[in-house]
């Protein structure tokens, strides 16, 4: 099937996606550890909505609960959204790229990279500001960008890019970066709770001015991506063959590493290292759909939000639903669980493949 | 009027020069094969010629023009390529790659049009890989393969095309098969191939015009009667050989190494 015919069928197929998307978000804000009616969350949440909202009575509803709904549950999930769609598009955007199913910005070093810049910040500059950017942000954009050119330049053999070497330079680097990330935080005993939350990564510190910073770079690169789609199609062919085709290529991809890098480090900086969502959607994507990125991005975007949604819902709930704990786990634990034996998965299939 | 011509062209990587004051031109309608060992220059030459390389000096002219003034899409409305190594890590269908070829037509929104796919299927059809078109890349063969991507350079429709041992992987029905497809382009489209090629009886049997390369020069040049025999073999391969003609046409037959 062609790409002109596809597009009309997937139109329905995004719709109902985007729909179940919606339902789960609602879902989730509704069950947490502090037991609030789901009634009284959708009627919460109603009367926020514009012209709607005046005709919804909150009055009955204890302020606890809406402080709950709207303050916690409801940024975090917004996170989540946007954070699945930036680090599924970025794993979609290195895959095509590097030519190899197994690259994301986990298995890559790079949100690591922007993480250990991150903790550099908290722990030396944490006053330091460039207008709204707080210098958590600043750095770990620094180091997203830099670990992105190290592991390329590291890995690239005689202007090719072997998939081992990459993977291999990629995971030193995401370990040399961990370490990092240990080593600043623990030594600052009144940073050491947040080792956690950088190496696992967690959504409880969302807060409405995480969402602000985060959702525009995220949305703002990826709809760059996405209208990169063709000559990301192009490029997942083959290098020499896109120049003859007419894409610039040098141009192209700085340009794809300077959105992802900016990806990485907002998603990074807002809620720390979650591996594994850019390497399993993509490729899930690419398996249910195409490989023709201009049908293989839209749809990643979707899933990866409602994948790390769904992951955040376990993450918040699980020990107290096993254990009636009233803590949560971090959101990397969960999407890990799925994410390596996925990769493992891909690398035996890969193996018979030779 | 030559569409192509390569004018005093040297290019080095550091201290050691790769190509050493090249000239070659490149007419209509015509199937040039660029020989010679390895290390010899030929896919430089062939990198300089596709904008791969940019720092060459002396100048490449396509239609009278210097390919360095010249953007990356109005490069690729002229020459189009297909590369030595045909493997792709995606599962695309054939058609989808052939249609690839139209990129250089297409808008930045734009998508391909019916009468794209139109050209995509003709030009499938010349090189035989028509009813491959809804396949997975991954699961045809070499040879089919390699018929797809001579699909997607015809579908570019360009006045030049350049393969880089576009045969070398091949066993020998697809080599003469890819062969047989190029000189049709050649002679029912007028269109100027460039092969880079290693295979000498091949090169013997197709070529319209040679050039044989070595150490960075251009040693010999023309027809198959001209550049093959005996002490150009020597020199350049620095092997023994015997040029017999049966039927007019001219055969290399290696006696051993020097």
């Amino acid at each position: 099937m062609l790409y002109t015919d596809l597009k009309k069928k997937y139109f329905i197929h995004k719709l109902v996606i985007f729909a179940v998307l919606v339902f789960v978000c609602i879902l989730s804000i509704t069950i947490g550890i502090a037991k609030i009616d789901a009634v009284d969350t959708v009627r919460i949440l109603a009367s926020k909505i514009p012209v709607i909202g005046k005709n919804v009575n909150v009055d009955n509803i204890p302020s606890s609960a809406k402080a709950i709904i709207l303050n916690i549950r409801a940024p975090r999930i917004v996170m989540a959204v946007f954070v699945g769609m930036g680090l599924s598009l970025s794993g979609a955007v290195y895959q095509g790229m590097f030519k190899n199913q197994m690259a994301d910005p986990y298995v890559l070093g790079i949100s690591s990279g922007a993480a250990f810049f991150a903790s550099i910040a908290i722990v030396f500059f944490s006053g330091l500001r460039i207008g709204v950017l707080g210098s958590v942000y600043i750095f770990a954009f620094i180091g997203s960008v830099l670990t992105t050119i190290l592991v390329y330049m590291i890995s690239r053999t005689g202007g090719r890019l072997p998939a081992a070497t990459l993977l291999l330079t990629g995971v030193a680097f995401h370990f040399l970066m961990s370490a990092g990330i240990n080593f600043l935080l623990m030594f600052n005993r009144e940073m050491a709770d947040r080792v956690v939350l950088w190496n696992m990564g967690s959504f409880s510190n969302s807060s409405w001015t995480s969402v602000a910073i985060t959702v525009p770079v995220v949305v703002v690169c990826s709809i760059i991506i996405i209208f990169n789609a063709k000559n990301l199609n192009i490029l997942s062919v083959d290098e020499p063959t896109a120049k003859s085709l007419g894409v610039d290529v040098e141009r192209n991809k700085t340009m794809m590493l300077v959105v992802t890098a900016l990806i990485v480090a907002v998603c990074v900086s807002s809620c720390g290292v979650v591996g594994f969502v850019g390497l399993v959607i993509p490729h899930i994507t690419r398996i249910l759909y195409r490989p023709d990125h201009r049908v293989l991005l839209p749809f990643s975007a979707l899933f990866g939000s409602l994948f790390l949604v769904l992951c955040d819902l376990v993450a918040r709930n699980l020990l107290n639903w096993l254990r009636g704990f009233s803590s949560e786990m971090p959101v990397g634990a969960i999407t890990s669980a799925f994410g390596a034996p996925f990769f493992i998965w891909l690398l035996i299939k890969k193996k018979r493949n030779v | 009027m030559s569409i192509l011509s390569v004018a005093n062209v040297s290019f080095s990587y550091g201290e050691y020069e790769v190509l050493k004051n090249i000239d070659a031109d490149f007419e209509e309608g015509k199937l040039y094969v660029i020989l010679g060992p390895n290390g010899s220059g030929k896919t430089t030459l062939l990198n300089c010629i596709m904008s791969n390389l940019a720092w060459y000096s002396g100048i490449i002219r396509l239609k009278g023009q210097d390919v360095k003034k010249m953007t990356s899409r109005e490069r690729a409305r002229l020459i189009s390529y297909v590369p030595q190594n045909t493997v792709i890590d995606f599962e695309f269908t054939a058609r989808e790659i052939v249609l690839m070829g139209r990129s250089p037509y297409l808008r930045f929104f734009e998508n391909e049009s019916l009468e794209d796919v139109r050209i995509a299927e003709e030009c499938m059809a010349m090189t035989n890989v028509l009813h491959l078109m809804d396949k997975n890349i991954k699961e045809i063969s070499g040879g089919e393969r390699q018929r797809v991507l001579i699909a997607r350079a015809l579908c570019q429709d360009t006045p030049i095309m350049v393969l880089d041992e576009p045969a070398s992987s091949l066993d020998i029905y697809h080599e003469i098969n890819v062969m047989d497809i190029l000189r049709n382009i050649v002679r029912e489209k007028r269109r100027t191939v460039i092969c880079v090629m290693h295979d000498l009886n091949t090169a013997a049997r197709y070529a319209d015009y040679l050039y044989l390369m070595s150490n960075g020069n251009i040693v010999a040049r023309g027809e198959a009667k001209e550049v093959f025999n005996s002490e150009n073999l020597e020199k350049v391969y620095s092997v023994k050989s015997d040029v017999i003609e049966v039927d007019g046409k001219k055969y290399i037959v290696i006696d051993s190494i020097v």
